[in-house]
């Protein structure tokens, strides 16, 4: 018997909890829901005098602050979270792999279902803006840097909390909304914040924003924010009571 | 002077542990060892099996005490946890996996050399080797039960703790599987397995941890145990046509000493078991009266308890 890489650990834990996290129902409700943007994206488009502009906003309101954050919050937040409730974190947790592993594994895993039921949708209906092929690009790029950073924060959050979904969506709607709108310092923990400005410099697109860090600035505090979510997660998992 | 020798290590070694749940006391001041072979952990629902058990596997943290598993602390030390095999109560699995597939996670997670013999052999241990490709959702209870177990096996480890594992089982399997649980304690593992039937018990273990409210109320051999359960007298409910007469035929014989009368229902006390048993029938044959129901109402786990922790 010999214990196996980190990186065969994370697979394993991947290739499990991928196949725990797809649902019919999360598929079906999400690939619904998908199909708002790409129709919004299209009147948008069709009746726009300011493709570019509106494109960009449409982008960065409808899909960095609502689609991309619910979509990685419904199964980064179930990756684990709904293991420790059901009681078959015991499975994972017992195995003599590091916790590290675990949550990363679990991460994969929510990025793996989240990023085409958010890019894919995003990216058509930057296509259909027909606001030129910037935008396209740029909406691809800052959907899967947000994706990714959503699902590190909201792997731990599962961890951490009862309701997590509740508690997301609270995250979401009234702190990324409300407070960072009008607090600076609440801004720059708020996710959305980083990716708007990645999608707004890429184009070259200005809004009003009160926070408004540069695309190297916000790129590197979307990673930072997926690092320190794998790692709390993980640290997380080595405190826990394991049901 | 020669060195003082380093002491034992026991596979198992718990020493006064203790876990508390904001006011409630699961586990109190509980000290045992354990090594090679099958020991039950008997106790009622309620009694804090679960909470040792998670604690031995380093699922929680004892609150005072210490809980080793070869003389390692199971929460911080990885490598230790790859030699145990546990098989929890809860009845969850990742439903969504087939009976193989989850096997096979376990396996390869322990790092088995050779994971995919190690399954097939594990889940034909199990006598599931026939649906391998079903969703373990779809399972029967007893079926949950036994790929558990198949999880729990198959890295091959020196301890398996495994919590009511013969819960859900049908007649059969469960004989099959305590006589794995015996072929596991002669190759030299550390199996220690939780019930809360008396009978099932007898079967399980010679060595028996016998807990309720959360503290160990004794150890030793199951024999031991019931001879000394047996030196109590017996309280039996029988169902007969005539409870006078057969009441009065008993005590007469001095099979029994205390006899109360319900209806047809005839309560008896005796501590003479073994008469009481070989002579009840023919003694009703004689006198031609009908025996309907004979219950023993005393053969309950609480009343083992009863008698371990309150001596009545």
């Amino acid at each position: 018997m010999s214990t196996i890489t980190p990186l065969q650990a994370i697979r394993l834990t991947h290739s499990v909890l991928l196949k725990q996290l797809i649902t019919k129902g999360r598929l079906i409700g999400i690939a619904i829901v998908g199909v708002l943007p790409i129709l919004l994206g299209w009147v948008i488009g069709a009746q726009s005098n300011d493709p570019l502009e509106a494109g960009v906003g449409f982008v960065s309101y409808m899909g960095l602050s609502i689609l991309v954050p619910i979509v990685a919050l419904i199964f980064a937040s179930a990756s684990l979270g709904d293991t420790r409730e059901d009681g078959t974190l015991v499975y994972l947790w017992l195995r003599p792999i590091s916790r590290l592993s675990v949550s990363t594994g679990a991460w994969a895993a929510s990025v793996t279902i989240a990023l085409p039921l958010t890019v894919i949708p995003m990216t058509v209906s930057a296509l259909l803006l027909d606001a030129g092929n910037s935008v396209v690009t740029a909406t691809m790029i800052t959907s899967i840097l947000a994706v990714v950073a959503y699902s590190g924060l909201f792997v731990t959050l599962g961890l951490i909390v009862k309701n997590p979904v509740l508690w997301g969506l609270a995250y979401i709607f009234i702190w990324e909304a409300i407070v960072a709108s009008f607090a600076k310092p609440a801004a720059a923990l708020a996710v959305s914040g980083y990716s708007r400005a990645i999608i707004t410099g890429r184009t070259n697109v200005e809004f009003d924003y009160l926070f408004d860090p540069s695309q190297s600035v916000s790129v590197l505090m979307l990673i930072i924010i997926t690092i320190a979510g794998i790692a709390f997660s993980s640290a997380r998992l080595n405190r826990l009571e394991v049901p | 002077m020669a060195p003082k020798p380093p002491p034992p290590v026991h596979m198992i070694d718990v020493s006064g542990a203790s876990k508390t749940f904001g006011n409630v006391v699961a586990v109190s001041d509980v000290s045992f060892t354990l090594d090679a072979g099958v020991t039950a952990l008997l106790g009622p629902n309620g009694a804090g099996k679960s909470t040792l058990f998670r604690m031995l596997c380093g699922l929680t943290t004892p609150s005072v005490g210490t809980v080793k598993v070869l003389g390692r602390d199971a929460r911080n030390d990885t490598p230790v946890r790859g030699k145990i095999g546990l098989s929890p109560q809860q009845d969850a699995l990742f439903d969504r996996l087939t009976a193989y597939e989850f096997v096979e996670i376990a396996a390869r997670t322990h790092g088995v050399a050779n994971p995919d013999s190690a399954t097939t052999h594990a889940l034909s241990l199990v006598d599931l080797d026939s649906v391998t490709d079903k969703a373990v959702g779809s399972f029967s209870k007893g079926m949950r039960q036994r790929v558990k177990l198949a999880a729990a096996l198959v890295n091959d480890p020196q301890i398996l703790i495994l919590d009511e594992p013969l819960s859900g089982l049908d007649p059969v399997q469960r004989n099959r599987m305590i006589q794995l649980f015996h072929d596991l304690g002669s190759q030299g593992k550390c199996v220690l397995i939780s019930s809360h039937i008396l009978d099932e018990v007898a079967r399980i273990g010679s060595q028996v941890l016998v807990i309720a409210q959360g503290r160990l109320a004794a150890s030793g051999d199951y024999r031991d145990l019931r001879t000394l359960m047996e030196d109590q007298p017996h309280v039996i409910q029988i169902t007969t046509n005539q409870p006078r007469k057969l009441g009065a035929a008993l005590l007469e014989q001095e099979i029994i000493e205390g006899v109360t009368i319900e209806q047809e229902k005839l309560n008896i006390t005796t501590s003479r078991i073994d008469s009481f048993e070989r002579s009840i029938a023919p003694i009703a044959k004689s006198l031609n009266v009908s025996l309907n129901e004979v219950i023993p109402l005393d053969d309950d786990l609480e009343s083992v308890f009863r008698y371990l922790i309150e001596g009545k």
